[in-house]
């Protein structure tokens, strides 16, 4: 057995019927125990490389393959498929695209049965694995019946089953909530602990760095930078290199001199030693305590003159007569120009409400005032690929406008205002489900948009996109709201408490089967109880923010106000 | 019921009765002979007591309520179909009419006919009922008692090849999905003002429309089911799955004794009852005639 668990060597991959190659010349080695990070930006071709690390490449996906992939020194060329699972597991994005069995116990049992192993071992090797996992007892429940973290678990107990020495992870943090995020990522950790070498590519990079030993950073299919990550200087010059941003947490300790912390407590700390903390907390003391977060203010902001849009009296709603309440007790208002933040656990009927919102279920009991017109309440669903049904994009932005009945002219005014909005202009006559991901998720929003809606309904915008993206778009949404005469409302779902900073003035915390809390983001962060009611996490930024008694929420405007404070 | 309710109630019915501990082989032999046996027999009594082994086999299933309403409605829906059409348009002869729903009219020189109900065509679109929800209750009673991984286990056990039985386990535990994200583009639709006039009442469509707008929902299912397949397929490629390789299956099959015995019974009746029909059919078509057959011929004719 090599000591390496993994070598890859001048790796060049280029896909059937493309002519440039999506890998180019990669070289690195992972040794056993380490924790190694893929960066890089959207099409960079980091799937790519975690195929061809597990050995899909080229067994299960075609293409061209030049160079050598070594798995504990032996060829991922020459393996069959059962000793290539011996040696590399993989887990992708979805949990829910991975489980192919109905049981916990048939699910870890698949792989160790497609590997032969005699029925008598299979029992004991599913229990040690659902162990590893903390899915004790689990063997008989059905994988429907699994919350989302639950599943991202179970898919990692099914391939713990198989004792691979590297583990590759395609952003599999995606569809988690913050705290199963935590869990799984602390599971990871073990591993690496126990010996076996981890590989992860995810966007959530505040949440990975911690964990990393090293970065791989990939850019238009080359390694553009390898780097420990306590070699700073290298890791900053190779993020930026492949114009790439690294984490906020690390841009704010480098605009600050300071140096990057593994841990967010650290940093904390090393900030405490540079009299940062003090000199922030004088700062505190001299200005006047605002609850408001001081976002960038539109013509749309919210004042108490504003008319409501959605009033909810004691709102309760249960999919099944004689079924339990998804929640009950659910009161609230929202008024145009309120940017309202939902958040809570998965599993707690965020989406449930947001549908019932917008007409498309009726509650069980309570009573809810909501715009009647057709198009008033626009909804983005979760998966946008599932709103694009026209030929065009030109046809998909104006299909909602065409059904108001609107003039064919209004209609192509609307089409030509939102496509420009969102960046689509030059995709009109492109086919929808041909875009990348983000311009998919533009082109769902700006076809709910065409409908000049009154309210705006967003289903976790995050889950599964670049955040990159996900900031266009909202950048987009908020440049479109300042031109509009009538303040448009907007309640978004989200796990993201960097996305309720930046972009809500109220949250509403559904947990519980009821709602615990309407308040503002800066309340939400400092109550712990509600937090972990939510299965929320403060991110490293956030814990920054609260440490230096920050008002700002994004992280160039945190800078800006220390820097102010202590020049 | 709407699609989604169904799609979410699927794998949620859940049986816990007796059909669930049976080998899945018995319960695949088990399908293959009601199949069978229903395109077979063609007498009405035949077709009833086929219909009757498979509803006993849904009590086996032991189903919540929901799951009864499910299959009740299913049920209900079939017959009234078959029933209704082949009473109104059966064409053979003789025939006798029960009633008629349109009058004859005497349109100029043409005489349009009067839209009746046959009491024969009614007892044909019976029998066709009958035939159908027995082979369709057998079917649902094998899916919902086993789990798609034991499926793939017997159907590998039968020598279907590996491929073919996975593509059919993962088109059984895909189905909801489908059915899910079908609901959720149609929402979507709505949602767009679909279906609905300015202030959001229902209106309908045309049927062009509606026909157009039924094919659109084609491309976004296909594209996000081949996104999940090829999800799968990497999946299961990483877990070892090789359909060339020898697998073993755990819990491992096992036929008990009082398995083995239906398993035989099953195939007696099968041969004997095939066998039967087979002379009969070969008797009416004067292609030979066994004397020492008469008590079949009598049987088949009968019962068969």
């Amino acid at each position: 057995m090599s000591s390496l668990a993994a070598l890859v060597e001048q790796l060049d991959f280029t896909y059937p019927g493309r002519d440039d190659p999506t890998l180019r010349e990669i070289n690195f080695e992972l040794a056993p125990a380490t924790w190694t990070l893929v960066a890089g930006r959207t099409g960079s071709g980091k799937s790519t490389l975690l195929r061809a690390l597990a050995g899909l490449i080229p067994h299960q996906t075609s293409g061209r393959m030049q160079g050598r992939v070594l798995l504990d020194g032996e060829d991922t060329r020459y393996l069959s498929t059962a000793k290539l699972a011996r040696r590399a597991a993989l887990v992708l994005q979805s949990p829910d695209d991975q489980i192919c069995a109905t049981t916990v116990e048939a699910e870890v049992a698949f792989a160790l049965e497609n590997l032969g192993v005699p029925s008598r071992e299979i029992g004991p090797r599913i229990r040690d694995s659902l162990h590893q996992v903390e899915l004790d007892g689990f063997e008989s429940r059905s994988t429907h019946d699994l919350s989302g973290g639950e599943k991202q678990r179970l898919v990692l107990a099914a391939l713990l089953a198989m004792r691979p020495r590297l583990l590759v992870c395609d952003e599999p943090l995606s569809q988690l909530d913050p705290q199963a995020a935590a869990e799984f990522l602390g599971h990871l950790a073990q591993l690496r602990s126990a010996g076996m070498a981890i590989v992860i590519a995810e966007h959530r990079l505040d949440e990975v760095l911690p964990y990393a030993d090293r970065v791989l950073i990939l850019s238009a299919g080359r390694l553009a930078g390898d780097a420990s990550i306590d070699e700073e200087e290298t890791l900053r010059a190779a993020f930026q290199s492949a114009k790439l941003e690294l984490s906020d947490v690390a841009r704010f300790a480098a605009a600050l001199g300071v140096p990057l912390a593994r841990d967010c407590g650290t940093l904390i700390q090393r900030l405490a030693e540079r009299g940062y903390v003090r000199a922030m907390a004088r700062a505190g003391d001299t200005t006047t305590e605002s609850e408001a977060p001081p976002r960038v203010e539109t013509a749309s902001s919210t004042g108490p003159d504003r008319p409501k849009l959605f009033r909810a009296e004691n709102l309760a709603f249960r999919y099944q007569p004689r079924g339990a309440d998804v929640w009950s007790d659910v009161s609230f208002e929202l008024a145009a120009g309120e940017r309202v933040a939902l958040v809570g656990p998965n599993g707690s009927g965020k989406s449930t409400l947001l549908w019932l919102l917008a007409g498309l279920l009726a509650p069980t009991s309570g009573r809810l005032w909501r715009p009647e017109l057709a198009g008033a309440c626009g909804l983005v669903m979760q998966n946008p690929d599932l709103m694009l049904f026209c030929r065009t994009v030109r046809q998909e932005l104006a299909f909602g406008p065409q059904q108001q009945g609107l003039s064919p002219a209004e209609t192509a005014r609307r089409v030509s205002q939102v496509a420009e909005q969102l960046d689509l202009t030059a995709l009109l006559n492109d086919p929808p489900l041909g875009l990348s991901q983000g311009q998919r998720l533009r082109a769902a929003v700006a076809a709910v948009l065409a409908l000049d809606p009154e309210v705006l309904l967003f289903d976790e915008p995050t889950t599964g996109q670049d955040p990159d993206q996900v900031r266009r778009v909202m950048q987009a949404i908020e440049h479109a709201l300042i031109h509009r005469e009538q303040p448009l409302g907007m309640l978004f779902s989200t796990h993201d408490l960097r996305m309720v900073g930046r972009y809500a003035n109220r949250v509403l915390v559904l947990a519980d089967g009821h709602l615990l809390a309407d308040t503002t983001p800066t309340a939400l962060m400092n109550d712990d109880r509600l937090l972990e009611a939510a299965r929320l996490r403060r991110p490293p930024l956030v814990q920054l923010r609260r440490a230096l008694q920050l008002q700002a929420w994004n992280v160039e405007e945190m800078i800006l106000e220390v820097q102010r404070a202590c020049p | 019921m709407s699609l989604n309710n169904v799609a979410i109630e699927l794998p949620r019915v859940q049986p816990a009765g007796w059909l669930r501990k049976l080998d899945p082989r018995l319960k695949l032999v088990w399908l293959m002979w009601m199949s069978t046996l229903s395109v077979v027999v063609d007498s009405t009594a035949a077709l009833a007591a086929l219909f009757g082994v498979a509803v006993v086999a849904v009590l086996g299933l032991r189903l919540r309520p929901r799951g009864w309403l499910l299959i009740g409605g299913l049920l209900l829906l079939t017959a009234w179909g078959t029933l209704l059409s082949q009473g109104l348009f059966y064409a053979r002869q003789p025939r006798t009419p029960l009633f008629t729903l349109i009058p004859s009219v005497q349109w100029g020189e043409v005489e349009l006919p009067a839209l009746q109900f046959y009491r024969e065509g009614a007892l044909y679109g019976l029998k066709q009922s009958l035939r159908i929800l027995a082979v369709t209750l057998a079917g649902l009673c094998v899916c919902l008692s086993t789990g798609p991984e034991r499926l793939l286990a017997a159907l590998t056990r039968l020598k279907v090849p590996v491929v073919v039985a996975y593509m059919s386990v993962a088109a059984l535990r895909f189905l909801p999905l489908i059915l899910v994200e079908t609901a959720t583009i149609r929402r979507a639709r709505r949602l767009r003002g679909y279906g609905q006039d300015r202030w959001g009442r229902r209106r309908r469509a045309g049927w062009w429309t509606a026909l157009k707008m039924e094919f659109a929902l084609l491309l976004p299912v296909t594209l996000s089911l081949m996104r999940r397949s090829e999800s799968l397929a990497t999946s299961v490629a990483s877990r070892g799955f090789d359909p060339s390789q020898k697998r073993t299956f755990y819990p491992e099959l096992r036929l008990r004794a009082g398995e083995c015995l239906l398993l035989i019974v099953l195939a007696t009746t099968w041969a004997g009852l095939v066998a039967t029909k087979s002379l009969y059919w070969i008797y009416l078509a004067e292609i030979y005639y066994a004397p020492w057959a008469r008590g079949l011929y009598d049987f088949a004719r009968r019962w068969l």
